[in-house]
């Protein structure tokens, strides 16, 4: 295990991650300006000295916005990766112990799945109206399906395991086996999974707030101050190049992220090392 | 007796003394097929039943209206000679340009004149300025006369807008169903196609009848020339696209250039760019019937709060003019900017005392404000902010364009609501009157001095007294914070170096053009 996590990908994954992880988190000591305070006199300006990144149509900073965008779409995401992963993991248990509750709650997921996962959620924050709130809600309900289908797969592999079999024969009651037995065994792939959440939420909340259903101005998220800066993409491309790279690098260390964690819970990769 | 006295006489004094005819028109080289961009695609291309400017921006080249507008957006005549208005304002007797052909080879009679007008009537899209016309008599072929029921003296105003053009067409074409006319006007420029989509296709009508009695065009009036063989609008949703078509020459002509893009491109050799300044009111709308902007101290404290320049700078991109009137100086009902200095620079103490007078305690205010149009959404945003500075509480809904349209008219659950006014404002007094009075003014609560105001607008004959009664209007506006004007916008159009003798209009006009 220790072997896969000193490996490069996983290291490279976790200095990304962590990276921007603090650097959000410190936003408010860091960050050189106010996030939200214009200055029309220093409209579009380029990168310089003094404001970093530049600065986006109102003459906010960039550099400013994406340290305190980037905490609003860290945020998001580990609130969607979390509600998606208990929410999933309960109806993914329940459909894989309770054969009879299978069909239906299964049936339900896919329906879920058939459909568009970003378009119900522009559907949901259009009812709903936009807000932080709205978007963790819409992102949830989108992406716990398939939470819901790999805890499912991985509890009706464990509920045919021999302990299993032999926990009940002891006489083991149902709350006691799933919690013992089950539920550990499924773990892993749950982990795994919602590191996955976590990286296609945050995606998905840039998708979301570039379409304008994202949190309200001016509060800056890393997809909206690309939509800001979408109209001036070539007489001011910082504006839109800065978050974006910040996402992709986001993006891409916690996909490395997971996929360390994955080969490193993983027990048959595990023999192999 | 029935005195009889000539349309606004002195103002528009060439409506009914034409020029003495000049025999020649304008020079330039004929042939070339020109291609615009615009945005949006129309919704029809019936033109008298659609307010949309996307229709019109095809429409106006094809057909043409008894009178419209000219450069300064004042009305002119256009298919008439001119009109004889009776004294007691209740007939309007119009004559006709002889000879005005149709694109079908037929010459336009006034039987087609009262047929299109009557079709305005049941179907236009503003349909209400045909409300006050009891009978349309057509004595001979050149003379339609219209009988009003009640004084209108904005009639002519109201039938030269082009929002929704009262255009002319031939009378067999009036009788048939909404969006089924073919396209015959008397325009210069001829229907060919139109791909939904794709784009909409005009020729040049060889046919066409020139306005002699002006030397030149003129706004929407004059004396138009095609030169263009062909000229085909193209939908292009996507801005960067329209910019790189323009640049690489794929495209002639641009609607609208967003300014960042202008400002890059002012050195581009192939590219000419043209400033049109004003083209709409920026406005915040508040709702004087609930919540905290019901109170008259906190919505004075809201201008005050207000630094409308910040506003202006960045919702317009640094394309605006600082202008409190309600009216477009230069224009016959400009009211004058007297006494609005004290309402329109930031004061943050006087909002603070404004809203410390009203007792305010951190109610919330809510802005709503769509995203579909970036001024909208900038004004919001920046006005949230400056009043958050004096100590409100405000929230900033961000919905969808019909959304907004929905909310701004119930009666509550809505303060303040930013607007581009474009079209209202070129048009003149009496849709910006209007906008604040009649049964569903936007501020909800209606006000009396406004509504008096507009009484006298759509009554009083006198120029003057139409005057008065705006200067009236925009001092309630501003005593009672019923409004705030930010400033006015401008748009860029543009066009590919080539095109010659080129003049940004409220629409791309392209007659009297030609490539070099």
């Amino acid at each position: 295990m220790i072997a896969v996590l000193t490996r490069r990908s996983f290291l490279t994954g976790l200095l990304l991650f962590g990276l921007i992880v603090v650097a959000a988190m410190l936003a408010g000591w860091i960050a050189p300006f106010d996030p939200v305070k214009n200055n029309y006199r220093y409209r579009l300006g380029a990168p310089n000295d003094i404001f970093l990144v530049g600065t986006d149509r109102f003459g906010r900073d960039v550099l400013s916005r994406m340290l305190y965008g980037a905490r609003v779409s860290l945020r998001i995401g580990l609130a969607v990766a979390v509600l998606s992963g208990v929410a999933g993991a309960l109806a993914g248990l329940a459909a894989g112990w309770w054969s009879r509750a299978d069909p239906w709650l299964m049936r339900v997921m896919d329906g879920l799945m058939a459909f568009p996962g970003l378009l119900l959620a522009i559907a949901l924050a259009a009812t709903l109206g936009p807000s932080e709130i709205t978007v963790v809600v819409a992102l949830t309900v989108a992406y716990t399906p398939r939470t819901a289908r790999v805890m499912r797969g991985a509890v009706l592999v464990a509920r045919a395991q021999d302990y299993v079999e032999a926990a009940r024969a002891v006489g083991a009651r149902t709350g006691r086996l799933l919690r013992h037995h089950v539920l550990p065994a499924c773990a892993a792939p749950l982990v795994v999974q919602q590191t996955y959440v976590f990286a296609i939420a945050i995606l998905a909340e840039a998708v979301l707030s570039f379409v304008g259903v994202g949190p309200p101005p001016p509060q800056p998220t890393l997809g909206s101050i690309i939509a800001d800066g979408r109209d001036a993409m070539v007489e001011a491309p910082w504006i839109t190049l800065a978050p974006g790279v910040a996402i992709a690098m986001l993006v891409l260390g916690l996909n490395l992220l997971g996929d360390g964690l994955r080969d490193a819970l993983d027990p048959r990769m595990r023999r192999m090392l | 007796m029935l005195r009889r006295r000539t349309f606004n006489a002195g103002l528009l004094a060439s409506a009914a003394l034409p020029m003495p005819a000049i025999a020649q028109g304008l020079q330039g080289k004929r042939g070339g097929d020109v291609i615009i961009a615009q945005q949006a695609q129309p919704p029809t291309l019936d033109a008298q039943t659609t307010t949309a400017q996307a229709s019109r921006n095809i429409t106006l080249h094809v057909y043409e209206t008894l009178f419209t507008r000219d450069e300064a957006s004042n009305p002119k005549p256009d298919l008439a000679e001119g009109v004889d208005i009776a004294a007691d304002g209740l007939t309007y007797r119009f004559t006709l340009r002889t000879g005005v052909k149709f694109h079908n080879g037929k010459t336009m009679t006034s039987a087609d004149v009262k047929a299109s007008m009557e079709r305005y009537g049941r179907i236009g899209g503003s349909a209400y300025a045909m409300k006050p016309v009891a009978a349309i008599e057509t004595p001979d072929a050149k003379t339609v006369v219209m009988k009003l029921s009640s004084v209108s003296p904005g009639f002519i105003e109201a039938i030269s807008s082009p929002r929704a053009p009262f255009a002319i067409m031939p009378e067999e074409e009036c009788a048939k169903p909404l969006g089924q006319p073919a396209m015959i006007g008397t325009g210069p420029f001829r229907f060919v196609e139109f791909r939904p989509d794709s784009h909409a296709k005009l020729a040049r009508f060889d046919d066409y009848v020139p306005n002699t009695n002006y030397q030149k065009r003129d706004g929407f009036a004059g004396r138009k020339t095609a030169f263009f063989d062909t000229v085909t609008f193209r939908f292009m949703p996507e801005g960067g696209a329209r910019t790189a078509g323009l640049q690489t020459g794929e495209l002639q002509v641009l609607e609208a250039l967003d300014v960042a893009a202008a400002k890059r491109l002012k050195d581009d050799k192939n590219v000419r760019t043209y400033e049109m300044m004003p083209w709409a009111f920026q406005t915040l709308m508040m709702n004087t019937n609930w919540g905290p902007t019901a109170n008259v101290d906190i919505r004075r404290a809201i201008q005050a709060a207000l630094d409308l320049e910040e506003i202006m700078a960045i919702c317009s991109d640094g394309l605006y003019r600082m202008d409190p009137a309600w009216q477009y100086p230069g224009t016959n009902y400009f009211p004058g900017i007297d006494g609005l200095d004290a309402y329109i620079k930031q004061d943050q103490a006087k909002a603070r005392a404004l809203l410390q007078k009203a007792g305010y305690k951190g109610e919330e205010l809510e802005v709503v404000t769509d995203n579909a149009f970036r001024n909208h959404l900038d004004t919001g945003t920046v006005a949230a902010q400056q009043l958050r500075a004096v100590g409100m509480n405000v929230k900033l809904s961000v919905m969808d364009w019909p959304t907004v349209l929905n909310r701004r008219t119930r009666p509550d659950g809505w303060n303040l609501w930013p607007l581009g006014m474009g079209i209202e404002p070129y048009e003149g007094p009496y849709n910006v009157v209007g906008f604040f009075s009649g049964a569903q003014p936007v501020q909800i609560k209606a006000d009396p001095v406004i509504e008096e105001a507009q009484k006298r607008l759509t009554t009083d004959l006198s120029l003057q007294g139409r005057i008065d009664a705006v200067k009236q209007f925009q001092a309630r506006v501003y005593d009672q914070a019923i409004s705030v004007k930010v400033g006015d916008i401008g748009i860029v159009q543009a066009t590919r170096a080539n095109v010659v003798n080129y003049a940004p209009y409220r629409i791309p006009r392209m007659w009297d053009c030609w490539f070099a």
